[in-house]
């Protein structure tokens, strides 16, 4: 015992904070130096380090430029693509009309002949597509305008008799194509030098 | 120069009321070594221990060969509480330094928080005693404050404020008899002297002696030549308690009159130094004391020694830092002064670092 020390104990921690202050201050600008001389070690070992960086940021930059201009260009193709595919693919749904009037002589027979065929497509509700047609391709797209018109088919004639007439209807609504057959009028009257059936008929489908 | 400085203490300073002393040691392979050592004339001496005092050393310590403002200075003496008391042994448990505090701070009647405490413990080798005799100081923070204040404004750092009785304690180390033998250390100063009692590393008892101080047989010498205190001084360390022929700087019937109030100072110094010495053989009869240590300005008087050792009936020796440690012949001739022992002491404080 007796190794003691009479400096106040206040004293003595106030002594202690400050060494610590100091050497915390030292430790702290010693670091700061050696950070700012490595820094500029670096910068001047390697000067080219800073200047590549900014040549590549602007390589990207050049590059980000032109790859949103082909970006746009391919936009612009793939919208042209997409529009001829959509056309591409309404074409195809275009009914094969050859195929219709071969069938519409295969059901005529012998009894029945034809003086008028008529093809008329509609937009529905009696509206003909030929009047829609600007609007309607203007306000959507063409498959959507081509899944939404429907065709009227009127054929007008003459049939030997009425039955063949009746016979004439019943075959067509059998081809099963027409979603709805019907006779507007039919009536006797002079086919050459003889009588015949005259009539109408208004395919819907 | 990095590692120089890490081997060296902290600077021990001495205040004394005339002269200051400074020391400066170096540890190394386990050996004290004395590396600088200064014995300065105050320019007020007498008067108490000033701002330009501490400005004067700060300037003349590095000419002088010291390293570093670290500092380790003695608590002033007329400030310090001191109690002797007997306190419960420590193998009890009891809060041996919350109780010598609070024994000073009742005692001294002051708040038991604003002093520092040291204390020494000794017990009786035998241990038959429950309690432990206990030597406390303590030093209260306003003198404390004061007294760093008057060095830190002058650019040192002190490390330490430590108790002169300890200092002397370490400085006197390799003399002290080993326990239970008791050695008793006379610190003979100007203006007052001071025994210690020491058994191993434990101070175990203190006193002020009162009587006959140097200044006192100084101002006698003066008024009998006509000469000033300081040369009364020089002629004392002259002429001594010697019986061999004078230099011829004296006449013998001079240097008679010299001696014989030289001796009736050193009788009246052994009268005070009876009653100490009575209480510490009553105190510790199994022990006694064998060895007187002699240190302080006064134990510098030629032939002192001897004298004392034939009044006293034991070995009685001077402790000057040369004595007691090391060093290059031109700092130990500078060291063979019994007043630089004490500095010697606080340069040691802690051992060294």
């Amino acid at each position: 015992m007796g190794q003691g020390n009479l400096i106040p104990a206040e004293r003595r921690v106030r002594k202690r904070r400050k060494a610590r202050r100091r050497v915390w201050t030292v430790v702290c600008a010693t670091y700061a130096v050696l950070l700012a001389a490595g820094s500029l070690a670096a910068h001047m070992i390697c000067p080219s380090d800073a200047r590549s960086v900014i040549e590549q940021l602007e390589g990207t930059a050049l590059e980000i430029e032109q790859s949103d201009h082909t970006l746009l260009a391919l936009r612009d193709e793939l919208a042209q693509a997409a529009a001829t595919l959509e056309t591409a693919r309404a074409m195809r749904q275009q009914p094969q009309w050859s195929h219709l009037f071969a069938e519409l002589s295969r059901q005529l027979g012998e009894e029945m002949v034809l003086s008028r065929c008529q093809l008329v497509t509609s937009m529905g509700a009696g509206r003909t597509a030929a009047n829609e047609w600007r609007k309607s391709l203007a306000s959507k797209p063409l498959g959507a305008f081509l899944t939404e018109r429907r065709y009227r088919l009127t054929l007008s004639g003459f049939g030997k008799t009425q039955e063949s007439v009746s016979q004439f209807v019943l075959r067509l609504e059998g081809v099963g194509v027409f979603d709805r057959i019907r006779l507007v009028n039919s009536s006797r009257q002079t086919f050459r030098e003889g009588e015949a059936v005259a009539f109408s008929v208004d395919c819907h489908f | 120069m990095i590692a120089r400085l890490r081997v060296r203490t902290f600077i021990g300073m001495d205040i004394g009321s005339r002269t200051i002393k400074a020391a400066q040691l170096s540890f190394h392979k386990g050996r004290w070594r004395l590396r600088a050592l200064s014995l300065l004339p105050r320019a007020d001496a007498g008067k108490a221990f000033g701002s330009a005092d501490a400005l004067m050393l700060r300037k003349v310590l590095k000419r002088q060969g010291f390293s570093g403002n670290r500092i380790v200075v003695a608590a002033p003496d007329d400030a310090l509480l001191r109690a002797a008391l007997e306190v419960p042994s420590k193998v009890s448990g009891a809060p041996i330094r919350q109780i010598a505090r609070m024994e000073l701070s009742r005692l001294h009647d002051v708040p038991p928080d604003s002093f520092e405490v040291v204390h020494w413990e000794f017990k009786t080798p035998d241990g038959s005693k429950p309690t432990t005799q206990t030597l406390a100081f303590g030093c209260p923070h306003e003198a404390a404050n004061t007294f760093l204040d008057l060095f830190e404004t002058s650019g040192f750092d002190v490390v330490a404020l430590d108790v002169r009785s300890a200092a002397v304690l370490r400085a006197c180390e390799p003399l002290i008899l080993p326990a239970p033998e008791i050695t008793t250390i006379v610190d003979l100063g100007w203006h007052s002297s001071s025994t210690l009692f020491v058994c191993g590393a434990s101070v175990i008892y203190e006193r002020r002696l009162a009587e006959a101080s140097a200044a006192e047989l100084m101002g006698r010498l003066a008024e009998t030549f006509g000469i000033p205190a300081e040369s009364a001084h020089q002629v004392i360390n002259t002429v001594g308690l010697t019986t061999a022929e004078t230099t011829d700087r004296f006449d013998q019937k001079t240097a008679e009159v010299i001696r014989r109030h030289l001796t009736s100072h050193v009788d009246r110094l052994l009268e005070g130094l009876r009653v100490p010495l009575s209480y510490a053989s009553h105190q510790f009869p199994s022990a006694g004391v064998n060895r007187m240590l002699l240190i302080g300005g006064g134990a510098a008087v030629p032939g002192l020694a001897p004298y004392m050792q034939e009044q006293l009936g034991f070995e009685v020796r001077t402790a000057a830092p040369s004595d007691l440690i090391e060093g290059r012949p031109e700092l130990l001739a500078k060291a063979d002064n019994p007043s630089a022992t004490v500095a010697v002491g606080l340069a040691r404080f802690g051992g060294g670092r």
